[in-house]
């Protein structure tokens, strides 16, 4: 990729994201993107706290600020094609030459960004509220581990965009979606104590491996099986980002054929 | 014919929903029933039909954002479905309203947004913005967020938008819809403009005036079929044993109008509807003179004034969809 096509990539990503989602404003940012996580990490929490009658609610504190991302790369990324078709801008999306996966991953790359921000703020609550500590452990690594994740569930909010092209009912979709990590991805109850059939699924969802490494990490375990979950959490993500790729070809087509561009 | 950009051969299409809750039952809407037609590079091509009647469903198939159903629609060669990377570069469309720009972005950063989508290099996609600007007159405003705009000032925008790729075809949908008559007016302007720089233009358009200001031929389209396609002039000889009586009145049945169709020599009647009267048009052969016997059945309504005129691309129109305007 060229120097121009850097820049072009961070100008679309940085445009796209301002053109639809009202969080640039501060009070809709306070509102949406920081008192809604921390009532959703002190809920998690607390109930943590009472049905596992525990005092150290690391795992909790942890496993949900990760999953605070799901504003971001559920609901902002799956929602992205139909915002644009709100916008009644999607057609002119649509007939561009530019390549429609790309148009999506440019739209994606801010929400990681600002998806790290939610996480942080989920992580400095928690940990002076439940008095998590995480001077022991290498921050660095705790940051690679978390970027990953933002990145898998990324991948998965591009498969679910691509949805948006042939349904309007994303909300619907990015709900039980969240649902799912919420309950699956071992930020609330230990896979470990999952039915087998439903482990299976727990390892193909993003994030699980992330949450597993991280609580890994502060409990002082083996830095290579660290290591090695984050290498299959970043296997995750691309296995997403191409099934998200494919889903765009096929859905285009279907759009066309079934005239779902334009269904509100 | 040989210089032909856009060629539509017996094109279909068919939208399929369903009715029910329970018991679905599906439902074929038929919007185009076999049209043809070709377009002239650099020609100003204009779709005119009522509501429904398929305009916008062939433009979306040309734009490449819709597949047919059956028939073949080709644009500088190529398939609209199936071919349409080799399209997409060369083509741009405009659809009226004030949907299509990204209200929370300024202008500026729309056309930015919308021309890196087309891979324009920066020198310039710069410099063709500020023409773009000056050309639609937002040169000042263009840092300002679209949703300060008025309606006319999206509209505007919207055209730098369809222009920004420097297209050899523009689909025109409707695009003086809710602009005032100077905003119009500045518009047509500019398709002329653009017609001078040897650009083909699709427009589909409700106001006669406009489409026989600009279009070098018109097809008239009625229920997804093309019912007359000629040269503006030509469609109105169609006309030219016609005349028209164009009478205001306070209210109006539809019994009285089905007396008006009876009377002999009357080819047609539509009513426009304003918010105080109606205006009647009937369109008769003008070796007739009906004027007396029209006025024998609306002896009980408020007649507030008659006149009578020669035939417009607008009697043509209505003669060949019927109904009202």
């Amino acid at each position: 990729m060229s120097f121009e096509g850097i820049e072009r990539f961070f100008v679309q990503s940085w445009l796209s994201f301002k053109a639809l989602f009202g969080w640039i404003e501060p009070k809709t940012y306070f509102f949406v993107k920081v008192l809604n996580p921390i009532f959703q990490l002190l809920f998690f929490c607390l109930l943590a706290k009472y049905s596992f009658k525990t005092n150290d609610l690391t795992p909790w504190v942890i496993g949900n600020s990760f999953l605070l991302c799901i504003y971001n790369s559920i609901f902002g990324i799956g929602h992205v094609f139909v915002m644009d078709r709100y916008a009644g801008t999607l057609k002119m999306i649509i007939a561009a030459p530019f390549n429609k996966f790309l148009t999506f991953f440019q739209r994606g790359f801010v929400h990681i960004i600002d998806s790290l921000s939610t996480v942080a703020i989920g992580l400095i609550i928690g940990s002076i509220v439940f008095n998590v500590s995480f001077s022991n452990i290498s921050i660095p690594i705790f940051i690679i581990i978390a970027l990953v994740a933002m990145f898998s569930v990324a991948g998965l909010g591009l498969l679910l965009g691509s949805f948006g092209l042939v349904t309007s009912s994303m909300n619907f979709i990015a709900n039980i979606v969240s649902m799912i990590l919420i309950a699956l991805t071992g930020a609330n109850f230990p896979i470990e104590t999952l039915p087998n059939s439903i482990r299976i699924i727990s390892y193909c969802l993003p994030i699980t491996r992330s949450i597993k490494a991280a609580n890994l990490l502060m409990n002082g375990g083996s830095t290579q099986v660290i290591y090695s979950l984050i290498v299959k959490e970043i296997f995750v993500g691309i296995v997403y980002i191409a099934l998200g790729y494919m889903f765009i070809i096929i859905t285009e087509h279907i759009a066309k054929r079934k005239a779902t561009l334009e269904l509100y | 014919m040989k210089d032909s950009v856009i060629c539509v051969e017996n094109l279909y299409r068919d939208y399929e929903t369903t009715k029910g809750w329970l018991n679905k039952k599906k439902v074929i809407v038929k919007a185009l029933a076999g049209i043809s037609f070709e377009v002239k590079k650099g020609e100003i091509f204009g779709l005119l039909g009522p509501n429904g009647a398929g305009k916008t469903t062939t433009i979306k198939i040309l734009s490449t954002l819709l597949a047919p159903t059956s028939g073949e629609s080709r644009v500088l060669g190529y398939k609209t479905f199936g071919e349409e990377n080799m399209i997409r570069q060369h083509i741009n469309f405009i659809f009226g309203g004030e949907l299509g720009v990204y209200r929370r972005l300024s202008g500026r950063d729309n056309l930015v947004y919308f021309s890196n989508l087309y891979k324009i290099r920066k020198n310039i996609r710069d410099k063709r913005i500020d023409e773009l600007l000056e050309l639609v007159g937002l040169s000042e405003k263009g840092d300002l967020k679209v949703e300060t705009y008025s309606k006319g000032m999206i509209q505007r925008l919207q055209i730098a938008r369809g222009l920004i790729n420097d297209p050899e075809i523009i689909y025109l949908d409707e695009p003086t819809i809710g602009l005032d008559p100077i905003g119009a007016r500045e518009l047509r302007d500019i398709i002329k403009e653009l017609s001078l720089r040897r650009k083909t233009i699709l427009l589909t358009t409700h106001y006669m005036h406009e489409a026989d200001e600009l279009c070098d031929r018109i097809a008239i389209i009625n229920k997804g079929k093309i019912v007359a396609l000629d040269t503006p002039v030509n469609l109105k000889k169609q006309n030219r044993i016609t005349s028209v009586l164009e009478i205001n009145v306070l209210g109006i049945y539809d019994k009285e109008l089905e007396e008006i169709k009876k009377i002999e020599g009357v080819e047609t009647v539509a009513v426009k509807k304003n918010d105080q009267w109606q205006l009647i048009l009937i369109q008769f052969k003008n070796t007739h003179n009906i004027t007396q016997n029209v006025l024998n059945v609306l002896k009980n309504n408020t007649v507030i004034s008659v006149n009578e005129r020669g035939a417009l691309l607008e009697d043509a129109y209505v003669r060949l969809v019927g109904g009202s305007i």
